[in-house]
Order: structure tokens, then C-alpha cells, then sequence
């Protein structure tokens, strides 16, 4: 045999048993007893269209994470319980995964879903990672606030509409802000920080608007708005709400601006298209054009294999779980305490361009996306540090 | 007070009240046949706006042939919910048909999860921003076309209701059962047809927003509700009641939106439903005038 022939064989060994390494890792991590993580999200009512992004991007994740040989050994694997957005709900969702004995819980969607779950993570002592529920209270509760079991990545929405504001200040074109937000913990909790936030730059809200959850017709609020002539009109409102206000403000003929959180996947192109919201400029927490490489592959991916693009509710909880997943790596077994002492420490890059760690109120902070429609196009203006 | 602004909420108020009065008509008719108090209604109405999404987005139809398919496939499901559910003898029971059309509601709606997602769709029409304008009041041009395809099925219900056989027969079935029988009206084919325009009715309804509103598969819930109220605030079994009370509802609840606010809106349906049935409870129709 030749010097090099002997090297050949010698490197095909190498590789042959470095190949063989991967799938044996793969499979003893599909083999051994799974970790269980819980998941509570709407998959029924109003809400069932984010819930099931919320769904899709924490599956993903888990693919992903089982694929590279899943956490600790052992493959990772997704129990989902449907809250319906309702608090109510939700504790019940809560105490059904607890009872199946999952390693930690994950979710709750909507904020008052979220408040519903948090007592019940501090009463059993189970890590909650919260990725997409954005009210203040939230934060305000947890670490030091009380409860010591619940983390949050999810933007708070004072820090979102702080930098709205500053935003809107520094452009120049808006003075005063009419608000309409749904009823519940999210729209609420973003009309009181859009409120403070305004306020501290001296912007002028002249009305506040609370819609119920699922309305469909916004036509008596908009007519109102017509007469009032604000600047711009701030909205809070979710899913197929945003939609039908989306749609019905572009046939209105209302003149003036969209501000607030709208996220850009919930209404059609041709609101954007027919030039009925050029102007528009909100804070929101993701959005899939952000182009930072990593994004851009995870938008990749996403669209592969779900056919639709991620929404934020969608790219929250995939970060949400994999900082989830990182933890309990890091912590070395699932005792819940282990986990929660890991999460305190956590360090994770998120592909909109920021390092998560949790403060002392377990809260993260990653960049606010400012995205605006400027002639019929929908553009990203800015990524701001809150 | 701005005269503009008051006109505005005015019409837009009949443009949905119109709507409401679809719906209403659909529920008050089936009750006042079957005795049955339909609560798959708003499922028609959900299934009727789900078709024209479907069938515009996946078969690539325009919106005219899309609704047209859309009716006619509720009425294949109606006809269906009836001859399978409704028509039992276990049916003709009130609470058990309370059970039954509550099943079939939740049936329909998460068998349309399970099918199609949850995910809200977007009917895109050519007039979907066109705007009718008059003297600075306007209306876009979707909620026109829904008024005039609700004008269109009252003035076809008008004619089914009396000038045709089996128009007659459902009005006799519905003032006194046990006279049409001796008549000889048979109730069962009676009842069919009744589900068949109820189911319809509601399609047309959801056919006419689809352009209007995002379609989902919960749409139906919150609509159906305020169409109960608007039944009650009529007359239960009252066709003219429920188009009358839900004509003014609609123009009510602009007024009330508009000037007050959207919480005061909302409730006022159930207001005005507590208010009747305190003061009239057998509704602002009652039976005597039903058909």
C-alpha cells in the first residue's frame, strides 16, 4: 500500500466514524425519554391565528434542537394546551401541562392569558418563559416583582412606544394621536404606555378607543375619527381585528397617518398597494424584512416549512425556546430550580441584532423594529435600542 | 352638532343594519317553522364568507361566480344539517334542538380550523377601495354592494313568502301547526325549505361582508348573538320584527359608536333585548304577526 493510499484509507476512516457519530448522538437523543415542554396558546377564537404562529415557531425550534442532537441527550418535545386568549383558559391549560409533568411552560400569547399563568408557575415552581405577551404588569410582577419563576423576551410595550415617540418627535409630522386598542391587557397595556410615552416628549393624545376582542366593524369609530382630524390614529389590536380596521380605514378616505403596533402580516398588500396608508410609522418587535443574516435564514426556513412568512408571534417563541432549551442545557438536568438559576444567567444572540439577558425583573430587551410605508412601499427605518 | 358627521352614521348604520336584518330573518324564520332556535346560524353566515375566500383565492373565480357557489354550497350543508340532525324525533324536543344546533356550531366551526387553519382571509374584490360619495358622506363601495344584495334577498324572500305555494305553507305552518296539518301542508317539506332560505339567507349575509370583513372561522359567534338579540327584540318567529328591529339596531349602534363610544355600541343589542323583554316579552312583533 502507498504512503498515500495509506492516508486515503486512513481519512475515509476518520470521516466514516465522524459520520457515524452524528446519527448514533441523533439517535440516542431520539431514543431516550423526552424532555416535555409546555406550551399554552390559543388555538380556538379570535386569537387562533397567532396562537398558531406561536405554535409554529416553537416547533421549530425543536426540530431544530432535535436534529442537532436534542438537550441533555434527550429529544425535546412540544405538548400544547389551547387557551383561547381567555384567563380562565389558560390557568386550566396551565395546570393540565403541569399535571402532565412538563419540564417547564412556555406561552400564554395573549397578556391577560399570561397574567392568568403566572400565579400558577410560582405556586408549582415552574419555569415560565414568556416570549410574545407584551403588557407593563407583566414585567412589573416578575423577579423582584414578586415572582421569581417567570422570564420574560417578549418587548414590554413602554419600551416599544418609548421608542415610537421618540421616533414620531424626531420626524416631525405628528402632533396629535387618537387611540384605538382593543380591550384586553395587550391593548390597554399599550394605550397607558403610548400615553406616558407621548406625554414625556409632549405629544397629544386626544382620544382613546376600546374595541372588544373579535370586532369586526370599526366603521362608527372611524367616522368619529374623520371629524376629529388627529394626526395620526395609534393602534392596538390584534389578528384578524387589525385587518378588518386595516381594510376599513384604507376605503374610508380618512387622511391621516397609522401609528402604534400593526404588525404587517396581519392585513393585505393591497392596503399597502393602493397608497391608503403611506405614512404609517409603528414600533413593533419583529418583522421578517429586518435583513441581519441570521434573520433572513430563519425567514428562510420558516416559509419553507410552514408555506406562510413568521409573524413576531411566530419569531418570539422560536427565540423563546431556544433560550428555554439553552437554559436547561446549561443548567444540566430538569429540577426545576437548576433551570430557573440558568435562565438568571442566560446570554443569547437574537437575530435582530442584540444579546438577551435578563434584568432583574427577568426581563430581555431587543431591539424595537420602526417600520414605515413610504410611497406605497413598506420599509424598515430603524432598529432601536429601548 | 355636525349634520355631516350625523349622515354619515346614518347611512352607515343602514348599511349594516341591512346585514343584521339578513341574519335575523334567516334565525327568526327557522324558528317560527321548526320551532327550533338555531344556534349554527352564524356558522351559515361564517360558511358563506369562508366560500367566496376559498373560491376566489383557491379556484381563482371572480367574486360574483364565488358567491354564487358559496350560497349554493351552504344550502347543500343546510340541507344536509337538516335531513341528518334536524329532522329527528328527538328534534321537535326545545332543549334537545338547543343541544343539537349548539353541537353543530362548534362542529362546523373547528371542522373549518381543521380544513382550512384559523388564519383570517381576505376576500380582494376590484371596487375593494372604491368609495360612493354625496355631499361629503360616503360609502365604500363593498358595504354597497352588500346593501344591494340584501335589498335583492328581501325583495326574493318577499316573493317566496307570498306568491308561491310553498311560501303560503310555511306562513301557515308557522301561525298554527296543527291547522296546516289539517290542511294537509306537509311540515316536514315545510321545514326543509325553511332551513334551506334560513341557511341561505345567513350564506348571503356572509357572502355580502366577505368583501367587508377578514373571514375566520370564529366569525360567526358574535354575529349570531346579536342576531338572537335582534329575533327577541322583534318577536320570536317575526320576519317583519327582525328586519324592522334590525334596521334601527344598526342605525342605533352607529349613532351610538359614533358618538359615544365602541363598549356603548356593543352593549346596546342586549340593552334594548333586556328592555323588551321586561316591558313586551313577547317582543315588539310578538306572535300574532309572525310570517
Amino acid at each position: 500500500m502507498s504512503l498515500s493510499m495509506a492516508k486515503t484509507v486512513r481519512a475515509v476512516l476518520v470521516l466514516t466514524a465522524a459520520l457515524s457519530v452524528l446519527p448514533a448522538k441523533r439517535a440516542a437523543a431520539q431514543g431516550a425519554e423526552p424532555i416535555h415542554l409546555g406550551l399554552s396558546t390559543a388555538l380556538t377564537g379570535p386569537a387562533a391565528y397567532t396562537g398558531q404562529q406561536d405554535r409554529w415557531g416553537a416547533e421549530m425550534a425543536i426540530k431544530e434542537i432535535n436534529g442537532a442532537g436534542g438537550v441533555l441527550g434527550r429529544p425535546l418535545q412540544l405538548d400544547v394546551q389551547d387557551n383561547a386568549c381567555g384567563p380562565a383558559q389558560a390557568a386550566q391549560s396551565a395546570q393540565r401541562l403541569i399535571a402532565d409533568r412538563v419540564t417547564a411552560l412556555m406561552g400564554g400569547l395573549c397578556s391577560s392569558a399570561t397574567l392568568a399563568i403566572m400565579p400558577i408557575a410560582k405556586r408549582q415552581g415552574i419555569p415560565f418563559l414568556v416570549p410574545i405577551s407584551s403588557a407593563g404588569s407583566i414585567t412589573d410582577q416578575s423577579g423582584v416583582g414578586g415572582n421569581e419563576w417567570t422570564f420574560r423576551t417578549a418587548q414590554p410595550e413602554p419600551r416599544l412606544a418609548a421608542a415610537l415617540a421618540k421616533f414620531l418627535v424626531k420626524e416631525g409630522k405628528v402632533r396629535t394621536i387618537a387611540i384605538v386598542a382593543e380591550d384586553s391587557d395587550y391593548g390597554r397595556g399599550g394605550a397607558t404606555a403610548l400615553t406616558d410615552a407621548a406625554r414625556t416628549v409632549g405629544l397629544t393624545i386626544t382620544s382613546a378607543d376600546f374595541t372588544p376582542l373579535g370586532t369586526p366593524d370599526f366603521t362608527s369609530t372611524l367616522t368619529r375619527l374623520r371629524s376629529q382630524r388627529p394626526d395620526a390614529v395609534a393602534l392596538y389590536v390584534q389578528g384578524a381585528d387589525t385587518a378588518n380596521f386595516m381594510r376599513q380605514f384604507a376605503s374610508s378616505g380618512l387622511k391621516t397617518r397609522i401609528t402604534g403596533r400593526v404588525q404587517f402580516g396581519d392585513f393585505p398588500a393591497s392596503v399597502v398597494s393602493a397608497g391608503a396608508v403611506d405614512g404609517l410609522t409603528v414600533a413593533i418587535p419583529y418583522d421578517p424584512r429586518v435583513e441581519t443574516p441570521a434573520n433572513q435564514n430563519f425567514v428562510k426556513l420558516f416559509t419553507e416549512a410552514f408555506k406562510a412568512a413568521p409573524m413576531q408571534h411566530a419569531f418570539n417563541s422560536y427565540e423563546g425556546t431556544r433560550v428555554m432549551a439553552d437554559a436547561i442545557t446549561r443548567a444540566g438536568s430538569t429540577e426545576p430550580g437548576a433551570i430557573r438559576v440558568a435562565l438568571r444567567a442566560a446570554r443569547y444572540r437574537s437575530a435582530l441584532d442584540a444579546d438577551l439577558t435578563f434584568d432583574d425583573h427577568h426581563q430581555s430587551y431587543n431591539n424595537a423594529v420602526i417600520m414605515g410605508v413610504v410611497e406605497k412601499q413598506v420599509r424598515v427605518l430603524d432598529l432601536i435600542k429601548p | 352638532m355636525d349634520l355631516i358627521l350625523l349622515g354619515q352614521l346614518l347611512v352607515d348604520g343602514v348599511a349594516i343594519g341591512l346585514i343584521y336584518a339578513l341574519l335575523a330573518v334567516g334565525l327568526s324564520l327557522i324558528f317560527g317553522v321548526l320551532e327550533i332556535v338555531n344556534f349554527a346560524h352564524g356558522e351559515f353566515y361564517m360558511l358563506g364568507a369562508m366560500g367566496v375566500a376559498l373560491a376566489t383565492s383557491s379556484l381563482g373565480l371572480s367574486y360574483w361566480p364565488a358567491a354564487a357557489l358559496s350560497v349554493a354550497g351552504v344550502c347543500l350543508v343546510g340541507c344536509a344539517v337538516f335531513e341528518l340532525l334536524l329532522r329527528v324525533k328527538g328534534a321537535r324536543n326545545f332543549e334537545h334542538s338547543l343541544m343539537m344546533t349548539l353541537g353543530i356550531s362548534l362542529a362546523l366551526q373547528n371542522g373549518v380550523i381543521y380544513l382550512v387553519s384559523s388564519t383570517p382571509r381576505l376576500v380582494e374584490i376590484s371596487f375593494s377601495f372604491g368609495r360612493v360619495e354625496w355631499a361629503e358622506v360616503s360609502l365604500p363601495m363593498p358595504r354597497v354592494v352588500a346593501m344591494a344584495l340584501s335589498l335583492a334577498s328581501f325583495v326574493g324572500l318577499y316573493l317566496v313568502l307570498h306568491r308561491t305555494r310553498i311560501g303560503r305553507a310555511m306562513r301557515g305552518v308557522a301561525q298554527s301547526r296543527d291547522a296546516a296539518l289539517m290542511v294537509g301542508i306537509r311540515p316536514l317539506a315545510v321545514a326543509r325549505v325553511a332551513v334551506l332560505l334560513g341557511a341561505s339567507l345567513s350564506a348571503v349575509a356572509g357572502v355580502a361582508l366577505a368583501p367587508v370583513y377578514a373571514v375566520h372561522p370564529a366569525m360567526g359567534l358574535p354575529v349570531v348573538f346579536k342576531a338572537f338579540a335582534v329575533v327577541i327584540i322583534g318577536g320570536l318567529g317575526s320576519i317583519e320584527g327582525a328586519a324592522l328591529a334590525a334596521l334601527v339596531l344598526g342605525v342605533l349602534e352607529s349613532f351610538a359608536g359614533g358618538l359615544a363610544d365602541t363598549v356603548v355600541r356593543d352593549a346596546l343589542a342586549f340593552v334594548l333585548m333586556i328592555v323588551v323583554l321586561l316591558v313586551r316579552p313577547e317582543g315588539l312583533f310578538g306572535r300574532g304577526v309572525r310570517v
